[in-house]
């Protein structure tokens, strides 16, 4: 938003061009069914000016030769009821199809948008993704491409609207030349004063908008800190400031409020005043036998019903800027220039790989590595545990060896093979990373776990008891079929970890790796857990390699791993690592401390 | 809250009860209702010209044109024609003022309650509904005044005046017209009904699409590392399709709604030019009112297009302002006695349990029959399973719930006061809880310190970090008191807004400190642990132990061995003597007990503590350079208490990351399902993504218990605090490890100075029962 906000009436003729753009290429990709709204759009400003225009023949042909006549004209009274009535009735269709055709155009142009962020964010790296906020994310493949489109919602009646105003001219050309030098002043000024109206809106709306927002975060800083309020009484203070930040919306919205009333009975009065007008010089025309009755009638009413249509223009030109800003923001994903190409090799055999890191280097920021120069070997079927404290680049290790995210220098290798040479089925096919966020899908516990992959059910409640998760499975009201968008919140973390797990043990991974992805879980479920893996490990199953921290996991490894600042500060199994090293000893016994003494009982 | 009120009422009652409750919208509504009025009588004033006209002979030249009459017409016309536009002007103006004055009148007094209802504080899910009480909801009101309420206004107005100005023209036509119109207003319930459930649908297809949306970035990383790319955005596109079909849908009902008017109005034209005409041949009627009234009938039209949607939002408008009202209208559970009730004795404070039930509203019971006393000067810790009542307690203590039963005091000796009728400035001056998220506010850091104490100078601030030995850390930051902390102290770690809610609540000051600690997620989170120990110069366990006798504790765990209050449900503290043995026996897992050299400090920490206050902060200084110093300089990127080298406003790159990774997704979406329908477009956005960010800081909790309590066990100064009482938070597991503080207040007791020895050994009263798990998680020790 605060782009938009930010938008005063700085370099308004840019924004203006670049809107319009943007509208050519919105029209572009919905030719056919945008030229149909204008269609209708056009129907629609035709018919109203012919609304006048049978107003004015009625009061010719039927009105005036009646009342003259003192005897009702049928057949021309019969035509001018069914000209009012067509009228109105193609009217109406117009109406419709403008309203339902542009909404249409509309809501495909932000499907379509919606399609090609996604299908963007589905190919940008993770690493992308990580230096992204969710909400910036989430918000440009929605608010953000409503914004650039929401332009097209006015667009067709606003075009509609220029080609009635075209035939008003004429046919008030048509009509009286002098009348029409009438319309010819109204009209412009009418359309001047919706300009100047939008233009000096807009700001103000923009401020409101942003005060809104500012509003909406005190409260939310307030109730999320209501603890800290409460406890340190400061209901008062929070009150003030929440009052002050609501007066500030409230007087930005008076702002708006008191701009909307100078411009609106103006706007509303100019119509009025030429109608004035046009009965004056009328009277003049109509002495000297230049122009009919009906015509003045006819043009006076024209005034009255052409004066709202007028305001469509306005809209659309108060729409541009939203557009621009939601288009380089939308732009800003789709033009990304990342890639992250996938190899085309398979990973030929089966059963587990063996993975291996030669000189890994890896930082987020430059001059800040994470990890530097790492070199691991880590057999076919065996476990690996990967000890350090925080910092020291587990987890940047698990998003290396699963190829989330490229290393900067170095290579992992799989079986020999680089993993960046690997093609994305076959790597997703033998690694599974257990992360340690879950996330779960709002979708089936059984879609959950297979990601729509071939696997039988039977398979599914085969890896669901490995991960001690059957009993809870089978407590759901549907099993495998019930919707945890629904029920989510209602599996506690450890649930929601143990359907994680069962996810990738589905996959029968060669490699598994476990970032710290028992952390939820009750110490004797974690430890049977990682038993029937290690077990499933030595009768074939995956290569583990697991981001530890309790001692019971660690001893369960053949091999442990200790990172100390990205870097390997020892390597061993468990007991010759706790021999020689204090670093070691300290590190795994002060996780284990809580730990040790409760599995003692 | 809609489940506590009785059914929904009327539409009128709220809102006449809302314009009650915001007295400024109907402020001086009579001059508003008459400027309207006359602002909109100015639409009709161009069909009376033309009726003027046209029978002064402009529609009929035979009789000649009666020219100087109409110019008459027309000039007081237009003379009108600026009135109206004045008084249109007018009554806009006081419209907006009135409305928007008495729509923050009502969201300031919703925002106080909310305050004021203990609910903010029992039931965190309920804080995305509350904030859109005072914020969506509020501001739709106002949007739907400001715009269609005003159309509505407006059009009444205006459609009030023409039917007036028919009425006076000819009566017969005003029938006919308005007997065309008669079905489409009939048929507007009807339309509007489907409009609104069209309108529902899409809103609920907006949340799915929403969720589908998020699964690419939420989890990016599950949907690359399963190489599901193609499943997700089949899912998406069929999400979006779906909400595609709907707005399609909905903009079905909306179009042919608004165009039914234009039908309408031209069979409204045709009905009076015929029966205009024939009542001008048969009758009386003039040639300009038939004229007149085809221009009068545009007035209808207008408003007939428009009706369907107005009566929707209005729908909606009247449904946020009646789940406003309903908030306003839900008791405040916790009142605030006034000043001058019942005053808390000066000096140290205890407390006192007594009989004490509570109960979540049509929830379980969570603590029955609760007799504790907690004597002044005291560090007690509650510890207990989940659900055990632990914050409960500390709730009831300070006061943000009252019991259902029984009464909690706050006092010492014979004096004590009910915390139900003191004062709420009072007891918060004096009562203090410390809860362990450290929940900082967008603003400095001087700023969000003060919150503490409002009073305090940049100086008396800087002496506050100075106490708790934080002057290593403070230096590091970049701009000082001055740091801006960003959104919920962003900008600053984890560990790091645990430290200023510690400065903020030793500024407080309080004779009574609660520390809970908040709902920790899971385990111990090692991983910050071995840095912290080899930082802290911890006492020396063993010898504690010694001292008491109690064998080294082999088995217990932190349940066997909890205040009651988690296993009998019953809260007692343990007589002095079954608490040393407790307490020792308990000695938490994470209690270190290898740096033997650190046992000085214990000593110091006894000897200091008869001392004046001002001589203790300097020893506290002193000490820090001694006991702990070497840890800290050893070590400069860690000298920042515990805080993993984190400084300032320059995140460690795994925070950045774990904006993505940490969040519980599905949770994030589930609440994501409440919020978006009300937040319309961008405004969503930043909300869901402070959402996530809230759900990123939780995910990081569990680090803090042990920088929390590492720094209390570790800096002398926090005993500078006239804070004695410590009420223990949730996970048993991490409390176990978390709550090294209670082996030391039996230290304190056991060997401590006379006084502290005789407040340890003041009777406790308790109930019945005794500590049973106490004493069978140690039996030795009782002897």
């Amino acid at each position: 938003m605060t782009a938009l906000d930010n938008l005063g009436g700085t370099d308004t003729t840019d924004l203006t061009r670049r809107g319009f753009r943007v509208l050519g290429i919105g029209i572009g990709r919905q030719k056919a069914l945008f030229s149909l709204s204008i269609a209708f759009s056009v129907l629609f400003g035709a018919t109203t000016v012919a609304d006048a225009w049978v107003l004015g023949w009625a009061t010719d042909h039927v009105i005036r030769p009646s009342f003259a006549d003192g005897d009702v004209a049928t057949g021309a009274l019969v035509t001018g009821t069914l000209l009012f009535i067509s009228a109105a009735l193609l009217r109406m269709i117009g109406v419709v199809g403008r309203r339902l055709v542009g909404g249409i155009v509309y809501y495909r142009l932000v499907a379509g948008d919606r399609r090609r962020v996604t299908r963007k964010y589905l190919q940008l790296p993770v690493s992308w993704h990580q230096s992204h906020p969710t909400g910036q994310l989430l918000s440009n493949a929605n608010a953000d491409v409503e914004a650039i489109w929401s332009v097209f919602m006015p667009l067709p009646m606003a075009i509609g609207v220029i080609a009635m105003l075209v035939v008003a001219v004429a046919t008030m050309l048509a009509a009286d030349l002098v009348l029409t030098l009438v319309g010819l002043v109204v009209f412009p000024l009418l359309f001047v004063l919706n300009v100047v109206y939008q233009r000096r809106q807009g700001p103000r709306m923009a401020q409101a908008q942003s005060l809104r927002g500012d509003v909406s975060s005190v409260a939310h800083e307030s109730f999320d800190g209501a603890l800290v309020v409460k406890s340190l009484g400061r209901e008062d203070e929070e009150t003030a400031r929440f009052a002050s930040a609501s007066e500030e919306l409230r007087d930005a919205n008076i702002a708006v409020g008191r701009v909307r009333a100078v411009f609106e009975p103006v706007l509303e009065a100019l119509p009025s005043i030429g109608v004035l007008l046009v009965v004056l010089l009328g009277i003049g025309r109509i002495e000297s036998g230049a122009t009919d009755p009906g015509d003045v009638v006819q043009i006076a009413y024209l005034f009255t019903i052409v004066a709202m249509p007028v305001r469509a223009i306005g809209w659309v030109l108060a729409e541009l800027p939203r557009t621009v800003v939601g288009w380089d923001r939308v732009r800003g994903v789709l033009d990304d220039p990342t890639r992250f190409p996938y190899g085309s090799d398979d990973l030929p055999g089966s059963g587990p790989v063996g993975l291996r890191t030669e000189g890994l280097g890896f930082s987020y920021e430059p001059g800040e590595p994470v990890l530097a120069d790492l070199d691991l070997d880590v057999r076919p079927g065996s476990v690996t545990a990967v000890v350090g404290s925080t910092g020291s680049g587990k987890s940047t290790l698990t998003s290396l060896v699963t190829r989330l995210v490229d290393a900067d220098e170095g290579q992992v290798l799989l079986d020999g093979r680089p993993v960046a040479e690997i093609e994305h089925g076959a790597l997703s096919a033998a690694v599974s990373l257990v992360p340690q966020a879950t996330f779960l899908f709002d979708d089936t516990v059984r879609s959950n776990i297979t990601l729509d992959a071939d696997v039988d059910d039977e398979t599914v409640w085969d890896v669901l008891r490995t991960v001690q998760a059957e009993r809870f499975v089978a407590a759901l009201p549907h099993g495998l079929d019930t919707q945890l968008g629904e029920r989510g919140t209602s599996l506690s973390g450890g649930q929601r970890q143990r359907l994680s797990l069962a996810r990738a043990l589905v996959r029968s991974p060669r490699l598994l790796v476990l970032d710290d992805a028992t952390s939820a879980l009750d110490p004797d479920v974690e430890q049977r857990i990682l038993r029937a893996l290690a077990e499933r490990s030595q009768s074939g199953g995956p290569t583990v390699l697991v981001v530890a921290y309790r001692k019971a996991t660690i001893a369960l490894a053949d091999q442990v791993v200790h990172l100390a600042d990205g870097r390997i500060a020892d390597r061993g199994t468990h007991a010759e690592l706790r021999e020689r090293s204090a670093a070691y000893r300290d590190l795994v016994d002060a996780y284990d401390q809580a730990r040790e003494e409760v599995d003692h009982e | 809250m809609s489940d506590k009120t009785t059914p929904r009422e009327g539409s009128l009652r709220i809102i006449r009860r809302g314009l009650a409750l915001s007295p400024a919208i109907t402020e001086g509504w009579r001059r508003t209702v008459l400027l309207a009025l006359l602002g909109t009588a100015g639409s009709s004033l161009v069909p009376i010209v033309v009726q003027r006209s046209v029978d002064s002979g402009l529609g009929d030249t035979r009789g000649g044109v009666e020219g100087d009459r109409i110019v008459l017409v027309v000039v007081l016309a237009a003379l009108l024609l600026v009135v109206s536009g004045v008084a249109s002007w007018a009554a806009k103006v006081r419209i907006f003022t009135g409305t928007e004055r008495g729509l923050t009148q009502l969201r300031v007094r919703a925002f106080r309650h909310v305050h004021d209802l203990s609910m903010l504080t029992q039931n965190t899910q309920r804080r995305g509904s509350l904030v859109s009480r005072v914020t969506s909801d509020i501001d739709q009101i106002s949007l739907f005044l400001q715009s269609t309420g005003m159309i509505l206004v407006l059009s009444a107005g205006q459609m009030l005046v023409a039917t007036a100005v028919m009425a006076f023209l000819s009566w017969q036509l005003t029938l006919v017209v308005i007997a065309v119109f008669v079905p489409l207003a009939l048929s507007l319930k009807f339309f509007a009904e489907r409009m609104s459930v069209a309108y529902d649908r899409v809103r609920q297809t907006v949340a799915d699409l929403l969720t589908t949306i998020a699964e690419p970035v939420v989890g990016a990383s599950v949907v690359r590392s399963y190489a599901i790319e193609g499943r997700t955005q089949q899912r998406i596109d069929a999400a979006i399709q779906t909400n595609y079909r709907s707005n399609v849908k909905a903009q079905t009902i909306v179009s042919v709604t608004f165009a039914s008017a234009i039908l309408v109005g031209g069979v409204a034209n045709a009905a009076a030019l015929g029966v205009g005409v024939w009542l001008g041949v048969v009758g009386d009627l003039s040639m300009g009112t038939v004229i007149a009234f085809i221009f009068l009938i545009t007035l209808f039209v207008g408003p007939a297009q428009m009706a369907t949607q107005v009566i929707t939002e209005a729908q909606n408008a009247v449904a946020s302002w009646r789940r406003v009202i309903e908030l306003l209208e839900t008791p405040a559970d916790v009142v605030d006695p006034g000043p001058g009730s019942a005053a808390l004795p000066t000096g140290d404070l205890g407390a006192r349990f007594t009989h004490v039930r509570f109960a979540y509203p049509d929830g379980p019971t969570v603590l029955d029959d609760v007799d504790v006393t907690i004597a002044p000067r005291q560090r007690i810790a509650v510890v207990g399973e989940t659900g055990s009542g632990k914050t409960t307690f500390a709730k009831l203590l300070t006061r943000l719930m009252d019991p259902a039963e029984g009464t909690v005091a706050l006092g010492r000796d014979d004096q004590w006061a009910d915390v139900a009728q003191v004062s709420f400035a009072d007891l918060r001056r004096h009562v203090v809880m410390v809860p362990q998220e450290g929940f900082l506010f967008d603003s400095t850091l001087a700023e969000n310190l003060r919150y503490g104490r409002r009073s305090a100078t940049d100086d008396e601030l800087v002496a506050a970090i100075g106490d708790l030995g934080l002057v290593d850390w403070f230096e590091a930051l970049p701009r000082g008191l001055q740091t801006r902390v960003g959104q919920r102290g962003e900008s600053l770690s984890a560990g790091e807004r645990q430290l200023v809610a510690l400065v903020r609540s030793a500024l407080a000051d309080p004779a009574f400190l609660v520390l809970d600690e908040a709902r920790a997620r899971s385990t111990p989170r090692p991983s910050c642990g071995p840095r912290v120990r080899s930082r802290c110069c911890s006492t020396d366990a063993r010898a504690s132990r010694s001292r008491t006798g109690c064998p080294r504790p082999r088995t217990p765990t932190a349940s066997s061995c909890s205040t009651p209050v988690a296993s009998s449900r019953t809260a007692r503290t343990p007589s002095s003597s079954t608490r040393a043995a407790c307490t020792s026996a308990c000695t938490p897992a994470g209690w270190p007990r290898r740096r033997s050299g650190s046992g000085r400090r214990l000593g110091h920490w006894h000897r200091e503590q008869p001392e004046p206050r001002r001589r203790r902060a300097a020893q506290a200084g002193r000490q820090r350079s001694r006991g702990c110093g070497r840890a800290g300089r050893g070590h400069p990127r860690r000298a920042d208490g515990g805080l993993d080298g984190r400084r300032g406003a320059a995140p460690h790159p795994h925070d950045r990351r774990g904006h993505v990774l940490e969040p519980q997704p599905e949770r994030v979406l589930g609440q994501g399902r409440d919020v978006w329908p009300h937040a319309r477009g961008a405004r969503g956005a930043p909300r869901l993504r402070r959402r996530h960010r809230a759900r990123h800081d939780r995910s990081c909790g569990p680090d803090l218990p042990h920088r929390c309590q590492n720094l209390l066990r570790r800096r002398p100064a926090p005993l500078t605090w006239r804070a004695r009482v410590l009420a223990a938070g949730t996970a048993p597991r991490s409390s176990a490890s978390s709550w090294p503080v209670v082996p030391r207040s039996r230290s304190v007791g056991a060997r401590g100075s006379p006084r502290r020895s005789a407040t340890a050994r003041a009777p406790v009263r308790s109930s019945s029962r005794p500590a049973r798990t106490s004493r069978r998680s140690c039996p030795g020790s009782r002897s």
